[in-house]
């Protein structure tokens, strides 16, 4: 490592940081204001329309709404580490942004195991879950820790064996690599099983509904952040949508290609290209949120360990008996 | 290691250090697991700093994100909100005085081991290392392999055996 102190050389990492975490704010204001409306459009309702241009104003309103709300800690939480939940779930969601490539060539940190560092930082967001239960002082808080916790990692094996054979296609585990080596086919073609269970355990691991166990408000009131208010909730909020949405931007670029357009379509896009994809990816998640009652936690974790977990492993067996037979004609095909 | 990197190593080796003793002196188990992640988290980033980015990247994978979560459902499931550890001084003075012995006879062999130090290692890339896994190295990753078998169909033996 080359740790360079000069002005200049601490400005990119700055400007990099800057630029995520506008990035991340300006995008969860879109999100739920367009998680509003797919709602109200499946229920058949207008949606938040007073504020600006069909609503888009709401969450600005909302926003000072939150800001000027009373911080309430509660009497039986542990004070400190209450404060510092919400920080631990939502920072490790922005990290994952390190490893995304934007753009050809355009990327804040192209590690050569950049993947695994995508497997493995975002999923840490369950220490977090897991404080902010412990330190709320309160048995719902408490269980809808455990709940998120158990299902964040349970969902976290058959995710990470979802890539392998992306992993085996490309050839690189560097997510650069892995853009690049989709230039003539995307992955979800010959990944198709690899991306349906990446997909459902991403969501999984988000939290979304019909894998919202850890806040079920029947039985939980509202699971590990119950005794949250105001900014404090407000960020687990943030880091909810920021997980969405990097989830999201992360499948676009293990299976739909990345940056490049569809048939290397205006690839001067780049960028647009990649957000277009990862918003119809979370289109679909709110579609499956509005549409599907949520499961049981028997039924949640049986999906992961009997269903996805089988699938994942079929999955990589079969990709590498193809990389090892035909391995020749697939270079040929992805070019 | 130059000025600004040797500043960099030394703050996550203080961290860790620091991070360590907070993990042993606290009273709160809870917060001594938060410790140790953190303590896990700087050890990574030494690893970093060393240019062995994957072995950092498994750190944090195995440790922070698999064993101190485990060891956090652990806490969960057994102990009580807002309970402290008291253990008698006796206790502790029995507990101490082995370990110092341990430490001191560790520090005692790490001083006088003359180690082949070599001045600098250039970064192994993890196509190199997974090369090494499957040619050089297979015996041993297998009997790895066959090891955490055992261990995963012995954890769910003893689990189908507590439902009876």
């Amino acid at each position: 490592m080359n740790v360079d102190f000069t002005a200049g050389s601490l400005l990119v990492p700055a400007a990099w940081g800057l630029g995520f975490v506008l990035f991340s704010a300006l995008n969860v204001m879109f999100l739920v204001w367009m998680e509003r409306k797919v709602s109200a459009d499946i229920q058949s309702r207008w949606g938040p329309m007073v504020r600006g241009y069909h609503g888009s104003m709401q969450l600005l309103a909302d926003m000072v709404k939150l800001l000027i709300k009373e911080d309430i800690l509660p009497a039986a939480a542990d004070k400190k580490m209450f404060a510092l939940a919400p920080f631990l779930v939502f920072i490790p969601a922005l990290l994952a942004l390190l490893v995304l490539p934007i753009g050809p060539g355009l990327i804040a940190r192209d590690m050569g195991v950049g993947l695994v560092y995508y497997l493995a930082v975002p999923s840490l967001a369950s220490i977090g879950i897991f404080v902010a239960g412990w330190s709320s002082g309160n048995k719902y808080s408490t269980l809808g820790g455990m709940r998120s916790a158990a299902q964040l990692i349970s969902y976290e094996i058959p995710r990470s064996l979802s890539v392998l054979g992306v992993v085996m296609l490309a050839g690189t585990l560097s997510m650069m690599g892995i853009v690049n080596a989709q230039k003539s086919l995307w992955f979800i073609i010959p990944q198709i099983l690899g991306f349906l269970v990446y997909y459902i355990a991403s969501i999984a691991e988000v939290g979304r509904t019909p894998f919202d166990l850890p806040e079920g408000e029947s039985e939980l009131v509202n699971g590990y952040f119950t005794e949250y208010s105001g900014m404090r909730f407000s960020f687990f909020m943030m880091g909810e949508y920021v997980a969405l949405l990097v989830a999201c931007l992360m499948g676009a670029v293990l299976f739909l290609g990345g940056w490049r357009g569809p048939f290397g379509l205006l690839p001067q896009l780049g960028p647009v290209w990649l957000l277009l994809k990862a918003y119809a990816l979370v289109y679909v998640a709110m579609v499956v949120r509005w549409t599907l009652p949520r499961y049981r936690i028997d039924q949640l974790l049986e999906i992961s360990w009997k269903v996805l977990l089988p699938i994942s492993l079929i999955n990589v067996a079969l990709t590498a008996a193809i990389v090892f037979v035909g391995g020749e004609w697939l270079r040929g095909l992805l070019g | 290691m130059s000025g600004p990197e040797l500043v960099v190593f030394s703050l996550l080796g203080l961290a860790g250090v620091g991070s360590a003793v907070a993990v042993v002196s606290g009273k709160d188990l809870f917060r001594s697991t938060l410790f140790f992640g953190s303590f896990l988290l700087s050890v990574a980033g030494l690893y970093f700093t060393l240019e062995a980015s994957f072995v950092g990247i498994m750190q944090i994978f195995v440790y922070v994100g698999g064993v101190v979560v485990m060891i956090l459902f652990g806490i969960m499931l057994t102990q009580q909100e807002g309970a402290r550890l008291n253990a008698s001084l006796e206790r502790r003075l029995t507990v101490a005085g082995p370990v110092a012995l341990l430490a001191g006879i560790l520090i005692a062999a790490i001083m006088t081991t003359s180690f082949k130090t070599v001045r600098e290692v250039p970064g192994v890339d993890i196509a190199t290392l997974g090369k090494l896994f499957t040619n050089d190295y297979v015996l041993p990753f297998e009997i790895v392999s066959v090891l955490l078998l055992a261990a995963l169909v012995g954890a769910v033996v003893v689990a189908k055996e507590r439902e009876k």
